[in-house]
């Protein structure tokens, strides 16, 4: 079984619910997200002869959080073994009891998921795709509270079905290459959307994401 | 800089791990080019407490860097990730100048024995300084995962043990030093240089050509240039007095000035690599 997060950036305005509602929901430290909505911006303009401005600037957002790969970056430098996938569900998760804090995890993740809770848990922590409500049935919380409806979580067969061919891999900017780790995600794209190899744009509320 | 701010207790896990471990290498040389007598080394023994004093410095180091210490012993459980190879090759050497020390307290360690356990200590010397540096292979940050790392973190063994080695030798009253061993100093210290100063000019000027969607590797190397400069100074000025306390004036000064310039040094250019975690991504 594997769960998968599908995104839409064509609905999604970067209003941030999804961030929020699980920032709260899981009553976590000032500095730690377990999902985030990266900006990203590029472009430029130009001055013509006849002085008007032409002008090729984008914009759109990215909200991601920890995509339960596959291949996972994380899981193999752990030297402990806390984080780990399930066999069940496929998620990738932290055992807090095996946990050293030491922050492989987050060095190695591409999608900068686990943070180290050096406040309270004093483990690393990251989205654990809402584990107790996923086996509950229930849906997760960010996928509830986004009011564009950019965002769903299911067993990947039935997200598949559901978007279809809207549904691609994810290989856009500000991502990484998905064969790097295979993320459980897709994403459907909005026209301004760039491929991963992108050098025209950035991420420009970095303060915000890290 | 940032980062390398976050990895403080590494960064000095790292470096005063090297130069202990390295400091070996060269007691291994002194042990194998000289015959130090009954009186000579149970001094040489009672001074190498100093580098076994900074190695626990080094564990004590690297525990702040873990945010549940109590956990430690599960790094067992993945015997095969790189930080648990790291940890272990670390703690068997470790153990085996423990064993050393101990043995030579209780008058076991008869000569042959002797060499057979410094030399395996120098060999596991320069294994703590690959296997620290493969710890950072972590393929989605490319700048850490090229052989440059534990290039340059033998280097670091090589030539931050240099001093320590030759003031233990020099606390011990181990007076005059063979030819031999000088040279031998000599050409494993420079070694040590050529291999740090590569790893640390490969990993600047790789970093320095990569930009991502957050990052600007250029930027990024530019603000940890002045560390790139006080390592260059500290390990350079520490190799000369090394080489004046080899072949004209040595003392206990002179040489404890050389370790902490050394230990300066590679704490520097170990900023430099904590500065430039670059990740292939966000
Ligand atoms: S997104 Fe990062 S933390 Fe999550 S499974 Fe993939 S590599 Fe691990
Ligand atoms: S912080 Fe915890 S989960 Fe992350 S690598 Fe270290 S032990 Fe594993």
């Amino acid at each position: 079984m594997a769960y998968t997060f599908y995104f839409d950036a064509s609905r999604c305005t970067g209003c941030k619910t999804c961030q929020t509602a699980c920032k709260d929901y899981y009553d976590l430290p000032l500095d730690i997200d377990y999902r985030r909505v990266y900006d990203y911006e590029g472009g430029s303009w130009e001055v013509k002869e006849d002085g008007t401005v032409s002008q090729d600037a984008y914009a759109y957002h990215l909200s991601i959080s920890c995509n339960h790969c596959e291949k996972p970056a994380c899981t193999a430098v752990c030297p402990t073994t806390a984080m780990h996938k399930d066999p069940e569900t496929g998620l990738v998760l932290v055992d807090g009891t095996k946990c050293i804090g030491c922050g492989y995890c987050r060095m190695a993740c591409p999608y900068d998921a686990p943070r180290i809770d050096r406040s309270e848990k004093m483990q690393s922590r990251k989205c654990d795709g809402c584990y107790e409500r996923t086996i509950a049935g229930k849906q997760t919380i960010c996928v509830e509270a986004c009011p564009l409806r950019a965002l769903d979580f299911g067993p990947y067969e039935e997200i598949h079905e559901k978007y279809g061919d809207k549904a691609k891999a994810p290989n856009y900017a500000p991502m990484p290459d998905m064969t790097v780790t295979i993320p459980n995600l897709l994403v459907h794209p909005c026209p301004s959307m760039k491929p991963v190899d992108d050098t025209t744009g950035k991420v420009v509320n970095l303060k915000e994401v890290r | 800089m940032e980062h390398a701010l976050a990895e403080l207790p590494l960064a000095l896990f790292t470096t005063i791990g090297a130069v202990g471990v390295g400091s070996f290498i060269y007691l291994c040389l002194a042990i194998f080019t000289h015959s130090f007598g009954e009186e000579g080394l149970k001094r040489l023994d009672k001074f190498t407490l100093v580098p076994l004093v900074l190695l626990i410095v080094a564990t004590i180091c690297a525990f702040f860097h873990l945010s549940q210490p109590l956990h430690a012993p599960f790094i067992l459980l993945h015997i095969l990730s790189p930080m648990t190879i790291e940890i272990l090759v670390f703690g068997v050497v470790v153990g085996f100048i423990v064993v050393y020390l101990l043995l030579a307290k209780f008058n076991k360690l008869p000569a042959v024995l002797r060499k057979v356990l410094i030399a395996l200590i120098a060999l596991g010397a320069i294994a703590v300084g690959i296997f620290m540096g493969l710890a950072y292979k972590v393929s989605t940050i490319p700048v850490w995962a090229a052989p440059h790392t534990p290039i340059m973190m033998v280097g670091f063994v090589l030539a931050g043990g240099t001093s320590l080695g030759l003031l233990v030798l020099k606390l011990a009253k181990l007076e005059p030093l063979s030819q031999g061993f000088k040279l031998a100093t000599v050409i494993v210290m420079l070694i040590g240089l050529a291999l740090s100063a590569y790893g640390v000019f490969s990993l600047y000027t790789m970093a320095q050509g990569i930009t991502t969607h957050i990052a600007n590797g250029a930027e990024m190397a530019a603000e940890m240039f002045p560390c790139v400069v006080v390592f260059g100074i500290c390990i350079a000025l520490s190799a000369i007095l090394n080489l004046v306390a080899l072949f004209k004036n040595s003392n206990v000064a002179l040489l404890s000035v050389s370790v902490i310039l050394a230990l300066v040094g590679i704490f520097a250019a170990r900023l430099v690599f904590y500065g430039l975690q670059i990740s292939i991504a966000l």
